[in-house]
């Protein structure tokens, strides 16, 4: 056995090879690392182009509340693409909007595949979160189930109407005024939505709007010839005789405009509505019901102010409504005997009567005339100062009747309020006259009897004020008179104010000839003051 | 002017020190203050290319991929890595958008296309020109490619939009937590000393 | 022990390498022989740019704090953020972890780098050798964590790209993020323009 060589510091033996030096060839494990990461990339790139849908191309003629990038695509509300970018056409006949759909939109991608744009509103399915009312613009796509595919559209204006053939209800509802309905609008039943607006114009013949709404399948059985429509839109705050009224339909009509419908008893037996039908849009659900088929019209001459009447106006008996004012006109006669001819309308199924046939319209009314039914004008509401005709039971009061062969007439009597009327009128032609006495008084201040006057002053002072207490005590007596007649209280306390301002100041005048009677001469003394 | 091989000044306090070999992994540093003179780096060029090209592949895929989302009342707003760029420039203060598209776009990427270029170039035995101004341009990019930063600066954004609403972390963001340890690593493995050291050897 | 300026050598910053020192003529610089960058010995005029710099970044300090950074307009009420006030948020809203992260290095860290440096700087003025490697590695220190303050500048652009939702909710920078960021550069350039070396000249010199 030979010996090691000592190791260690003090040399190297000469016989120890020198080691080889490798050099290391080929790739270190690290590289496994940029060959994941390329490889996770690769992997996310393709994944997302797989999951990428088909980019599409929609024109409209405007671009307004679309946003680049923002805008959603919509069906049936499941969002299914993204506006991409918005352009101008190239001959700047319009935009055009690219979208990349969602993966597997194809089908619903054919060539008569319709697009539009909703613009920001409250959704027919109700007010779902401020979010949507933010979430701004959308487009919504009705496709057609077959079709060559296709990714190049021309996008509608508007949304489009129900196809012809679908199997709902398509009707046309006559309106005054389109009030706030829009495209869209929900159409109601019992509160329920069954329908909506589809489209509205100016109607062809008469003046007015011609609505076209639709009506889901499984309701249309709801809706009969007998069926009445009106504008459930908004807030109905109605001024009238009766006071305010106020009523409000659902949220959304509240918003978005509505319309409703039900059907009277009187319409349940008549035949289900089919489509086309033209319906009549009432004004509001009181509209809807105040259709009459039976009225005559009854004419009344009132010689008085009729301001405060109103086309509209309720006729009615012991406080219950039996008709309503249809017009009214200043009649041809001289300025001073001014007369007004009102026209109602008197509808007796209002009280469920029906008139029978054994008497007609005008043999009633005479009846009733006979039986000392006058007509008369009231105030109606205090709020507006709106009249309205009251038939009461009168028989003694002198009544106002021309007597027109061939119409029918009710007498008329002077209002509760006219007597006040004419008696306010004539409190100015009492303040006239003390004008004038007192007048009088200064006139005789400037005579040469002047003692003889200042000595019957005194007696004329107190003669006065018996006058002015007097007159103060008739007037008390027709503000209690006037208790439960409020408004006309509030224009005879206007009177009385202005009376009881010259009141004071005659009053005052009194009680400073009282005490310095050569002031009628000399003017008042300083100390005199009041 | 003659080099003095074998010898090194100490970056922050200039004391001379001589180099020697150094154990494997091992650092030196100066005796008087502390400082990191140069490390022994095994194979640090190569892996510093490997991670540098996976740290590329990053950065690509996480500026390409929605990085956070943020709902609010059915309001849906997505972003990119750089889309704060836009919206600063877009707010008027183009300054900031400038210095923050520096920070955290144009330093890095540039870094890394640098470090790929000399890396290769070292491990491969290349010598183009350029080698040296590359070099010097990536570190001084070192202390302006912020993006770990920036990662710290969107934790903290998410933290205190989370109380609002629901925020949602994009792809763009596993990617970019991926990215700076990469960076980071990258980073370690690259010794500018030894690259210019290895830069004045003939290529073999 | 020598310092390489002692030893006639220079050490160029870039690569590392040694040269041999002579005075350049006249209008003339060094170059390094290995990565011809210009050589130094020492960084010029290191105390008059950092001190320049520092000067400018305490004068941005005070508007950087004062100032609102961001502005966030919530239900059609702005309300604009200070640096503090953002921390004072995070802390109320009961996410005391990242308020102090905040706080650390959106306040604390800048003043230290204000104060350090210039304390720094002074030291080499005055002529100080207290605790001359402690400094050296408080320098390292400062130069490590300086980029760290950008941390508030990123948050803020995440947030104004990211809370854009019109009507209800949006976040909008405000001047005091530029003046903050401009402090955060310039003492990231005050930090690469001190040359630490000059401190241990200093102290080579006392010797």
């Amino acid at each position: 056995m030979s010996s090691d060589p000592p190791a260690g510091p003090a040399g190297i033996p000469a016989d120890v090879p020198v080691a080889v030096v490798e050099r290391k060839r080929g790739f270190s494990m690290v590289w496994i690392v940029p060959i994941i990461a390329a490889g996770i990339g690769a992997w996310l790139w393709w994944d997302a182009l797989q999951q990428r849908g088909p980019e599409i191309t929609i024109t409209f003629s405007t671009a307004e509340s679309l946003d680049a990038g923002k805008t959603k695509i919509q069906f049936n509300g499941v969002e299914v693409g993204l506006v991409e970018t918005v352009t101008l056409a190239p001959d700047l006949s319009g935009v055009v909007v690219k979208a990349r759909m969602e993966h597997g939109t194809d089908p619903l991608l054919h060539a008569g595949s319709r697009f539009w744009v909703v613009r920001p509103r409250i959704g027919l399915g109700g007010v779902s979160g401020l979010g949507t009312l933010l979430s701004g613009a959308y487009i919504e796509v009705e496709p057609v189930p077959e079709g060559a595919p296709a990714r190049t559209f021309a996008g509608l204006e508007l949304p489009p109407e129900t196809p012809a053939d679908a199997p709902g209800l398509k009707l046309k509802l006559m309106a005054d005024n389109l009030g706030s309905i829009s495209v869209g609008s929900p159409v109601n039943h019992h509160g329920i939505t069954v329908g909506k607006v589809e489209a509205y114009h100016l109607a062809d013949e008469a003046e007015g709007v011609e609505i076209d709404v639709y009506i889901d399948p499984e309701y249309s059985p709801r809706v009969r010839a007998g069926s009445r429509f009106w504008n459930a839109s908004g807030i109905d705050i109605a001024f009238g005789a009766q006071g305010i009224k106020f009523a409000a339909s659902s949220l959304i009509s509240l918003l978005a405009g509505g319309v409703e419908f039900d059907t009277p008893p009187e319409g349940t037996s008549t035949p289900l509505a089919k489509s086309g039908a033209t319906y009549h849009l009432y004004a509001d659900q009181t509209a809807s019901r105040e259709v009459f088929s039976e009225s005559f019209p009854v004419a009344m001459y009132f010689g008085g102010s009729v301001r405060g009447l109103e086309i509209g106006a309720p006729v009615e008996f012991h406080g219950i409504r039996l008709g309503t004012v249809v017009s009214f006109a200043l009649e041809d006669k001289p300025i001073d005997e001014a007369l007004t001819r009102v026209v109602v309308a008197i509808e007796p199924e209002r009280i469920g009567r029906k008139l029978g046939s054994d008497e007609t319209a005008e043999q009633r009314i005479q009846r009733l005339v006979a039986a000392g039914m006058r007509a008369r004008l009231e105030l109606g509401s205090l709020l507006t100062g709106a009249l309205f005709v009251d038939i009461v039971l009168d028989p003694g009061q002198p009544a106002t009747s021309q007597g027109v062969p061939g119409e029918i007439e009710f007498p008329t009597v002077e209002s509760t309020s006219e007597m006040l009327a004419s008696l306010a009128s004539e409190a100015p032609k009492l303040m006239d006259d003390l004008r004038r006495a007192i007048g009088g008084l200064a006139d005789l201040a400037v005579s040469e009897d002047l003692h003889l006057v200042l000595g019957d002053m005194r007696q004329v002072t107190v003669d006065m004020r018996q006058a002015l207490s007097h007159i103060d005590r008739v007037f008390t007596s027709i503000e209690a008179l006037l208790a439960s007649q409020s408004a006309m209280q509030v224009r005879v306390a206007a009177v009385l104010d202005e009376t009881a301002g010259t009141m004071r100041a005659v009053r005052e005048l009194a009680d400073m000839l009282d005490r310095q009677p050569e002031a009628l001469i000399k003017g008042k003394s300083s100390s005199g003051d009041h | 002017m003659s080099a003095s091989a074998g010898l090194i000044a100490c970056h922050d306090c200039d004391l001379l020190h001589r180099r020697v070999p150094l154990p494997p992994r091992g650092t030196a540093r100066c005796t008087r203050c502390g400082s990191r003179l140069y490390r022994d780096l095994r194979g640090g060029t190569e892996r510093a290319l490997a991670l540098s090209l996976a740290a590329i592949v990053l950065l690509v895929v996480a500026n390409s991929f929605p990085f956070l989302t943020f709902k609010m009342g059915g309001l849906v707003e997505q972003n990119h890595l750089a889309s704060g760029v836009v919206e600063l420039f877009d707010q008027g203060y183009w300054e900031l958008a400038c210095l923050v598209c520096f920070a955290i776009v144009i330093a890095p990427a540039l870094r890394l296309g640098l470090l790929v270029f000399v890396t290769a170039s070292l491990r491969f035995g290349w010598r183009p020109p350029g080698l040296g101004p590359a070099l010097k341009l990536a570190g001084r990019l070192q202390e302006w490619a912020m993006l770990d930063v920036f990662l710290l600066g969107s934790l903290v954004a998410i933290i205190k939009l989370s109380d609002l609403a629901h925020v949602a972390l994009g792809t763009s963001m596993y990617a970019f937590g991926a990215l700076i340890v990469l960076l980071a690593a990258a980073n370690s493995a690259f010794d500018s000393h030894e690259a210019w050291h290895a830069l004045e050897q003939p290529p073999c | 022990m020598l310092t390489a300026a002692q030893a006639g050598l220079v050490s160029c910053h870039e690569c590392g390498l040694l040269s041999r020192w002579s005075e350049p003529p006249r209008g003339g610089r060094l170059r390094c022989p290995r990565c011809d960058s210009v050589l130094h010995r020492r960084k010029p005029d290191s105390l008059h740019r950092t001190f320049a710099l520092l000067a400018a970044g305490f004068l941005l300090y005070i508007p950087a704090n004062v100032l609102p950074v961001m502005q966030v307009i919530y239900a059609g009420r702005g309300e604009p953020d200070t640096i503090m006030s953002g921390v004072v948020v995070l802390f109320d809203t009961g996410q005391p972890a990242v308020a102090v992260l905040v706080l650390f290095a959106s306040i604390t860290v800048p003043m230290i780098k204000l104060l350090g440096l210039t304390w720094m700087a002074l030291s080499v003025q005055r002529g100080w050798r207290w605790r001359v490697r402690d400094r050296t590695v408080f320098y390292r220190l400062i130069e490590f964590v300086g980029r760290w303050s950008m941390l508030d500048i990123f948050m803020i652009s995440i947030l104004v790209a990211l809370v854009k939702l019109q009507a209800l909710s949006t976040v909008e920078a405000a001047p005091g993020a530029v003046f903050f960021a401009s402090v955060v550069v310039l003492t990231m350039f005050a930090a690469a323009s001190f040359d630490s070396r000059i401190m241990w000249d200093v102290e080579e010199a006392s010797r």
